[in-house]
């Protein structure tokens, strides 16, 4: 056994140094570069144009409110509508708010005012953090309207507003993206790391019969412990470096974190030496690997939620390990607590690895035993 | 000038030739190209199906013993985006219960909910999110948010009514109309749908066209080595093609099955693309130049191809990138088209397209020579002083 190990070790460290650094380095350099762009957490300085068709004193203390939101980049006002909307398409600017004519009258008098929010929606994620900044901005304007419109008609008591919605956010508060993205892109670089490594391990020992002459079930331990220990350690460095760099929370249990990883990359190990046993060639293979890495993170449910998938899709995102992991180990990182499926995940994952294991002896053996028979 | 038509014959010859090298030793890599942008095209498409989330799990506590508790809770199973479960429970069952169930909200209406609002008294109602998915999270704050300014809209008018204002000034508010233009929905496939199957057409090239250079060097060495100019503007013409071709589908499947809108002109469209494409084609002939085996091709291009559609500025936008991520978003040729396709299809316009193109055409010029480089060097070593060029990966494309 220890034997094979160091050999192992040997390929790796002399034949395959580009697949080591796979290995080891993906999940903390995906976390380091993608973490690097949504350190920011939210989207911010979006361009926003206020077209002030009133021009008077109230609408430029609009205005001054528009400027001074923390998201928003103020980059001027124009005379008219078109403008804007000029400015919108040719995507100089993703917002523009739109200050009526007699908006400082109408709002003396407390007769309807209309403002008007005109967003670039080709980016859905930028419309989104765009919108909420103007929303804070409109609702403390509301109140001031409703005082000043309950002064004009006498009740100067009268509450400002009949119902509030008081909103509390768990798990990521601040709606930042990088929480919400990082911990799935580090778990699936450490998934391209170990299937590549360990399949191509595979499929050259199996092409050579080097299964063969120091038993499948030995090499396959030897191999399936290495190529686990090596990926587990990358998985530790991206955890590392996600709290380290950017300092994210793992509120839950790191054993039961980790004990969920593990167990995804046993099993995704040991799907990964399925197909090193079925592909002829190492070009083959490794083209495999790479096509099918990015529909299992996009299908897992991770970003997309499966309750948004049609029947087919969602099912296909039933067939993959990722599905498994991904969520739990978000839920668990940043509320603490994992799914109620937390343990029915881990089975899951446990029957994908035993069953790879079990089915790459018996096919090593019968391919074995086929080219005997061949010679 | 008969310098120029003479090469233009030769490129033209070769491209004959480079057609029969594609269905012959190179089908592999052809079937690549163009089945995975189209695999993609299909799954991304089907998830992103129906657009938007509906029947979003969240719990509804209701306190209340009045009409008005009641009614808001009908209204909340009225909004298609929310499955409403009605519970009573205490705030802290239902945070345990937000922790372990699939549930992303929780809504809690106060006891005296009724009692208040009949009196014009302020009450307010609890909303809680697990915005551990933000998707959810913001599918669920944007429909109660919603609900809730509908109602305290209508109640605060109801009380100035009673207090005997007139029925116009009752009703007036101050309103903020929100006007979304290209996208209007905020639905997926037209954000990002796009944007995937063009990096899908970057995968399948890069991936293949790379690795079956490598094997190419090594079948075809002296001709290669010979006519590289030649060669490889053929093969790259040709690939282009194809992979146009491909994309182009993909697209149709897209705005044929999945609804993608598309507003602006398809031959900007296909400029724009054609442009991205050579690109990507030079730069996976570069990869192929340069590497000893062809599964290096993938192994090292691996680091690049992966993260790149993040970069592109066309998810995060790029005003909101530091100094680094954004110099990687202008390093990378699907950081010039990724905003402009996407752009042209839902607003008609694209600002910025005509240089973009340039960039891409001079990327693929800057590509095609460093290949050309790659290509003399590895094969002069190989064919005069006889060291191994293309690796000893004996694997057929």
């Amino acid at each position: 056994m220890w034997d094979i190990l160091r050999r192992e070790m040997m390929i790796l460290l002399h034949e395959r140094r580009m697949v080591l650094f796979v290995l080891m380095g993906a999940a903390s350099a995906y976390a380091l570069l993608i973490g690097n762009l949504y350190q920011g957490q939210i989207v911010q300085r979006i361009p926003v144009v206020v077209c002030d068709l009133d021009d008077s004193s109230l609408s430029r203390q609009l205005i001054g409110d528009i400027s001074n939101a923390d998201q928003y980049k103020f980059i001027g006002t124009v005379a008219d509508e078109p403008e804007a909307m000029h400015l919108l398409t040719m995507q100089k600017a993703s917002v523009a708010v739109i200050i009526p004519k007699d908006f400082a009258r109408h709002f003396q008098e407390g007769s309807s005012v209309n403002l008007s929010f005109v967003q670039n929606g080709s980016n859905t994620l930028e419309a989104g953090y765009a919108a909420a900044p103007m929303q804070l901005i409109w609702s403390d304007w509301v109140v001031r309207y409703r005082a000043q419109a309950d002064i004009i008609h006498g009740n100067p008591e009268l509450s400002p507003a009949a119902l509030n919605l008081n909103l509390r956010y768990t798990g990521n508060p601040v709606q930042g993206y990088l929480v919400f993205y990082i911990y799935g892109v580090m778990l699936m670089a450490a998934q391209i790391g170990i299937t590549m490594s360990y399949a191509l391990a595979v499929q050259t020992d199996v092409l050579n019969g080097y299964y063969q002459r120091h038993g499948i079930i030995c090499v396959t331990l030897a191999k399936n412990l290495l190529y686990w220990t090596l990926s587990f350690s990358s998985v530790l460095l991206g955890i590392l470096v996600l709290a380290g760099f950017f300092d994210l929370p793992f509120y839950g249990s790191m054993l039961k974190m980790l004990f969920i990883c593990g167990i995804f990359l046993f099993a995704v190990e040991n799907i990964a030496g399925l197909a090193g046993i079925y592909f002829r060639t190492k070009l083959a293979l490794v083209q495999c690997l790479v096509f099918y890495a990015l529909p299992s993170f996009l299908l897992s449910g991770y970003i997309w939620p499966n309750q948004g998938m049609v029947g087919i899709v969602n099912w296909i995102s039933c067939l993959q390990p990722v599905h498994y992991v991904l969520m739990d180990f978000r839920q668990l990182a940043l509320t603490g607590a994992g799914s109620n499926n937390y343990w029915q995940n881990v089975m899951v994952l446990s029957l994908i690895g035993l069953c790879g294991v079990i089915v790459s002896c018996l096919w090593i053996r019968y391919k074995g035993c086929w080219r005997l028979r061949k010679s | 000038m008969s310098n120029m038509l003479s090469v233009m014959r030769e490129i033209l010859q070769e491209m004959v030739k480079e057609v029969q090298v594609m269905t012959g030793i190179h089908r592999r890599a052809m079937i690549i190209m163009i089945v995975v942008p189209v695999l993609y095209s299909l799954l991304f498409g089907g998830m992103f199906y129906q657009n938007a989330l509906t029947k979003v799990p969240v719990l509804v506590c209701n306190l209340d013993d009045g009409t008005e508790g009641r009614q808001f809770v009908r209204d909340l199973r009225m909004i298609s985006d929310l499955h409403v479960e009605e519970v009573a429970l205490s705030d802290q069952d239902i945070a345990q219960r937000m922790k372990l169930d699939t549930v992303s909200g929780a809504i809690i209406i106060p006891a005296d909910f009724s009692r208040k609002l009949h009196t014009g008294k302020l009450t307010t109602i609890e909303l809680t999110i697990d915005n551990s998915n933000t998707v959810l999270g913001g599918t669920i704050t944007r429909a109660v948010q919603s609900l809730v300014s509908t109602w305290e809209a209508d109640h605060s008018a109801a009380e100035r009514l009673v207090l005997g204002w007139n029925t116009v000034d009752a009703s007036a508010r101050l309103s903020l109309t929100t006007r979304v233009l290209g996208n209007s929905t905020g639905g997926y496939e037209d954000f990002f749908l796009v944007v995937l199957i063009l990096h899908a057409a970057q995968i399948a090239s890069v991936f293949s066209l790379g690795p079956s250079l490598v094997l190419e060097r090594k079948r075809r060495g002296r001709k290669l080595f010979r006519d590289t100019w030649c060669c490889l503007t053929a093969k790259l013409i040709v690939y282009t093609l194809l992979e146009l071709s491909v994309l182009s589908v993909c697209l149709a499947i897209s705005l044929f099955c999945f609804g993608l809108t598309c507003r602006g002109s398809w031959l900007e469209i296909t400029g724009v693309m054609t442009a991205y494409l050579l690109a990507v084609q030079a730069f996976a002939l570069f990869m192929g130049a340069w590497v000893s085996k062809a599964d290096k091709a993938i192994t090292y291009a691996l680091f690049y191809i992966m993260p790149s559609v993040l970069f592109t500025g066309a998810i995060w936008p790029r005003h909101s990138m530091d100094m680094i991520s954004l110099f990687i978003s202008y390093v990378i040729p699907i950081g010039y088209v990724a905003n402009d396709v996407r752009a042209l299809l839902v607003l008609g316009s694209a600002s910025g397209y005509g240089l973009h193109v340039l960039c891409l055409l001079i990327y693929a010029l800057l590509f095609l020579g460093l290949s050309v480089w790659g290509i003399k060097k590895n094969l002069g070593r190989f064919l005069y002083v006889g060291y191994p060029a293309a690796g000893n990966d004996d694997s057929a494309s």
